[in-house]
């Protein structure tokens, strides 16, 4: 005569060895795809911690009055956007008075409105050329490309080892009637 | 992952070596759990609270373009980056390959090693290529990689692309079980002086310097030379296994243009190599010079064009017994790459190689003939990539090979691969390779003790293989394969006749898992399982070797590394590596740990502490004798202890 025996308290040692195992298996399925959705949300690190020097650049810059004289400060993409949310969470944050906007450009039409457009590495093949369009216009450039201080950008990117670090062009900075403060020249690679 | 929080504990017992089996564990149920719990965070950093200071030591390590064509590659890659080289403390080529699953190393003695991929593993490893910025350094005379002598600087290197599996489509014969492809750094990467000087127990010393310059624009130098001489290592006999060894090259990288890129380099080397134990003992002598002229082209329609040509030449000798081998080759490949249409990308090339040897033995009853002798080999490959739909890829490829000894070898395969995002990938392939008959093979008369055979033919492989790879999330990232292999015609000695008598079967299974905890700390884990049955053919008479070859890897090998910056200027290793016994060579399993401190004090400035198999005085890795004859004593890997300090500026 068969009695129940599936109480989980009187489980032998075979069957929690088997409990462990599925209780693996459930953890290795939830965490899969708990990975997925996170991994599509999340924008890589590196460009977290670019988006975050955006922001910081922010401060330490000047544009003349009256360009800004609209209340706001427009931070363009050009290119690739491996932002993300990054991006989007200093949207709308306020810098000394003014609203930030992200907007992003596929082409360069209209990127004269901006006050610092990123340059992304996806536009490589004509960074010079959108280089010298913006060139003597009051706008920060910011790069993340090799050289990019050295074909007149203002601010490059830099990785360095396992760090994203800066270099500046002042004269790019001064030619584009751009004021940065001494705090940020300091911190920045000696080019 | 909140820096340090959910890690630290852990790494605590990492250091533990008692709990190694807990700990492996538990290693894997936290990558397990940690993803999925942190999926309610956003993002890792407070984009608007973080100090530009902050910012400047924020570690970004992520994929670059070569790991991401790895996620989705159609094959068991791994990748060991200079990062992890330098990490691992490891002093020469073959000890940072212990890290790579799926791949056997052990050491000889105190300066050789046997290393194989997926089984068959000793001093002679034949069914693997390596490849040194794509010059072969397998010797046709016993197909094999004299690694002491093939070693490679470690600050050279810019990654190890370690490709398990049959690569006989791409990268040609031999490339059976797989290929080890070593990548120097490019000259615009080296610039700049370092210089480093290292002493220690077993490492007793070594040196070495490189200067990178730029000669004119576009242009990119370096030169560098190194030197080392390392210990006996332990034998109740008495060792002679010391060894010395001095390094020197070259490279220059020209970007001619947007789309063209020339690439040379010429390296040399000179190394004495004690052999033996007891009162039997010599030194053996190696002598190299290469050099590699590169030109590559990257248009922006997506075709590569690639013409290469290379130069080797590499000298052994024995002193006595005289046993010397003089080798010349010159090789040239061509290999272009092109998309047709939306649907095809198209890989095809062709291939030169003229090898010439000059062989010397004074050991009678062992001669060879002829003494020298010359061989041409002549490649064509196409492989076409046909995606089938969004994320699904078809690749289909074939390698038309000749050469002087088996004559015509085709190796075909067929891989697919589902890619369901930029994250994820599955993949399964079907090939066949061949291993190329060996100089010695063919040519050597022992009589009446062994005579070679002229019409010895290839070794041939069918192999099925299957993987998986995801990267979980940001921070943890696995790759698994198994595969199933099919051997014909191994090598066997049939009435002191060599033929192609044995065959058999392989099976295993690779898993490798990478957890970034923080930007501090981070966990790697490999495991390898390998089952092997050979057999002798209906009738092949040679059990005794395949009773040898089955029982010569080990089944299990795992390996744990872990790294810690637990201060800015400081970096903690520890690696842990348990690998199985070797039934029939009589090697135990055994478990051992190694651990390396960085400081640096200043920018460019490193000062290294580590200690190696740390867990015993000596064990042994390997033997040249199987387990059925008697030895009085074996040579065994010692405990060492090393300090090194390197300076860039």
């Amino acid at each position: 005569m068969g009695t129940i025996r599936a109480n989980p308290i009187h489980l032998n040692k075979y069957h929690r060895s088997r409990f462990k195992k599925l209780l693996l298996i459930a953890m290795l399925l939830v965490s899969v795809t708990a990975g997925y959705a996170w991994s599509e949300k999340t924008p890589a690190i590196e460009y977290q911690v670019k988006a975050s020097y955006i922001y910081n650049f922010l401060q330490f810059v000047e544009w003349p009055p009256e360009a800004v004289a609209g209340g706001t400060i427009i931070v363009c993409v050009l290119g690739e956007d491996r932002f993300g949310a990054a991006l989007q969470a200093i949207s709308g944050e306020t810098v000394r008075g003014q609203k930030i906007a992200v907007r992003h450009f596929k082409g360069t039409e209209g990127l004269d409105a901006c006050h610092a457009v990123f340059v992304s590495a996806s536009e490589l093949a004509r960074e010079q050329s959108v280089l010298q369009r913006l060139d003597g216009r009051p706008i920060l450039t910011i790069g993340e490309t090799s050289g990019f201080t050295d074909r007149g950008g203002v601010i490059n990117l830099v990785r360095i080892a396992n760090n994203i670090r800066f270099e500046i062009n002042q004269q790019a900075a001064e030619h584009n009637y751009i004021k940065i403060s001494a705090q940020l020249l300091q911190l920045g690679l000696r080019r | 992952m909140q820096p340090g929080i959910s890690g630290q504990p852990w790494c605590k017992r990492c250091n533990c070596s008692r709990k190694i089996a807990s700990g492996f564990i538990k290693c894997l149920l936290w990558m397990l759990i940690i993803p999925s719990l942190s999926f309610a965070r956003d993002l890792d950093i407070d984009i608007k609270g973080t100090s530009i200071e902050r910012l400047m030591q924020v570690n970004v390590t992520t994929v670059s373009r070569w790991e991401e064509d790895l996620q989705s590659s159609a094959a068991a890659v791994y990748v060991l980056t200079r990062e992890t080289i330098h990490r691992s403390h490891v002093t020469s080529v073959p000890e940072a390959l212990r890290l790579v699953p799926g791949v056997q190393v052990a050491k000889v003695d105190a300066n050789k090693w046997a290393v194989s991929i997926r089984g068959f593993n000793s001093r002679a490893s034949n069914k693997l290529l390596v490849l040194i910025d794509g010059r072969s350094v397998y010797d046709p005379l016993f197909t094999g990689v004299l690694w002491e002598a093939r070693d490679v600087t470690l600050d050279e290197i810019e990654r190890i692309e370690v490709v398990r599996g049959p690569g006989g489509t791409l990268w040609g014969t031999n490339a059976v079980n797989g290929v080890i492809n070593i990548i120097t750094r490019h000259a615009r990467d080296t610039q700049g002086v370092k210089m480093s000087v290292g002493a220690g127990t077993e490492e007793r010393a070594n040196a070495g310097i490189r200067y990178g310059w730029q000669p004119g624009n576009n242009i990119h130098a370096r030169v560098y030379a190194d030197g080392f001489e390392r210990d006996t290592g332990f034998s109740t006999a008495g060792s002679h296994d010391d060894s010395q060894m001095a390094r020197a090259g070259f490279r220059a990288d020209w970007d001619v243009s947007a789309d063209d890129r020339v690439m040379f380099k010429v390296d040399a080397f000179d190394g004495k190599f004690g052999t033996g134990m007891g009162d039997n003992f010599q030194d053996l002598e190696h002598q190299g010079q290469s050099f590699i002229a590169r030109w590559d082209r990257d248009r922006t329609d997506g075709s590569q064009t690639t013409l290469q040509f290379w130069y080797d030449r590499f000298s052994f000798n024995n002193v006595s017994p005289d046993f010397g081998e003089d080798r010349d080759t010159y090789d040239i490949e061509a290999q272009h790459a092109f998309r047709a249409g939306d649907v095809h990308h198209i890989v095809f090339g062709a291939g030169y190689r003229s090898t010439s040897d000059d062989i010397s033995i004074d050991l009678p009853p062992v001669s060879i003939e002829p003494e020298s002798r010359q061989d041409d080999l002549y490649n064509l490959f196409l492989q076409d990539e046909i995606s089938l739909a969004e994320h699904i890829r078809l690749i289909l490829g074939v390698k038309v090979e000749r050469n002087d000894y088996s004559g015509t070898e085709w190796q075909p395969n067929a891989r697919i691969a589902w890619t369901p995002n930029k994250d994820s990938s599955v993949w399964g392939a079907i090939s066949r390779a061949v291993r190329s008959p060996s100089r010695l093979e063919s040519d050597i008369k022992a009589q009446p003790l062994l005579s070679g055979n002229p019409d010895f033919d290839s070794e041939k492989l069918l192999a099925y293989e299957a993987g998986y790879r995801s990267r979980l999330t940001e921070n943890v990232w696995m790759d698994a394969a198994v595969f199933y292999n099919v051997y014909r015609k191994l090598f066997s000695i049939e009435n002191r006749v060599v033929d192609n008598k044995l065959r058999g079967t392989t099976a295993g299974v690779e898993i490798a898992a990478s957890w970034q905890a923080s930007s501090a700390m981070s966990c790697d884990i490999a495991y390898t399982y390998l089952n092997m049955d050979i057999k002798t053919e209906a009738d092949g008479t040679d059990e005794a070797r395949a009773a040898l070859t089955e029982d010569s890897d080990p089944r299990h090998q795992v390996v744990l590394r872990g790294t810690w910056t637990p201060f800015n200027k400081i970096e903690v290793d520890a690696l842990f590596r348990y690998v199985d016994e070797l039934r029939a060579l009589d090697v135990p399993s055994y478990l051992t740990a190694d651990l390396g401190v960085d400081w640096r004090p200043r920018k460019g400035l490193v000062v290294s502490a580590v200690a190696q198999n740390l867990l015993d005085s000596h064990h042994p890795e390997q033997s040249d004798v199987p387990a059925t004859v008697p030895r009085a004593s074996s040579n065994e890997v010692q405990r060492g202890y090393y300090l090194k300090a390197s300076w860039e500026f």
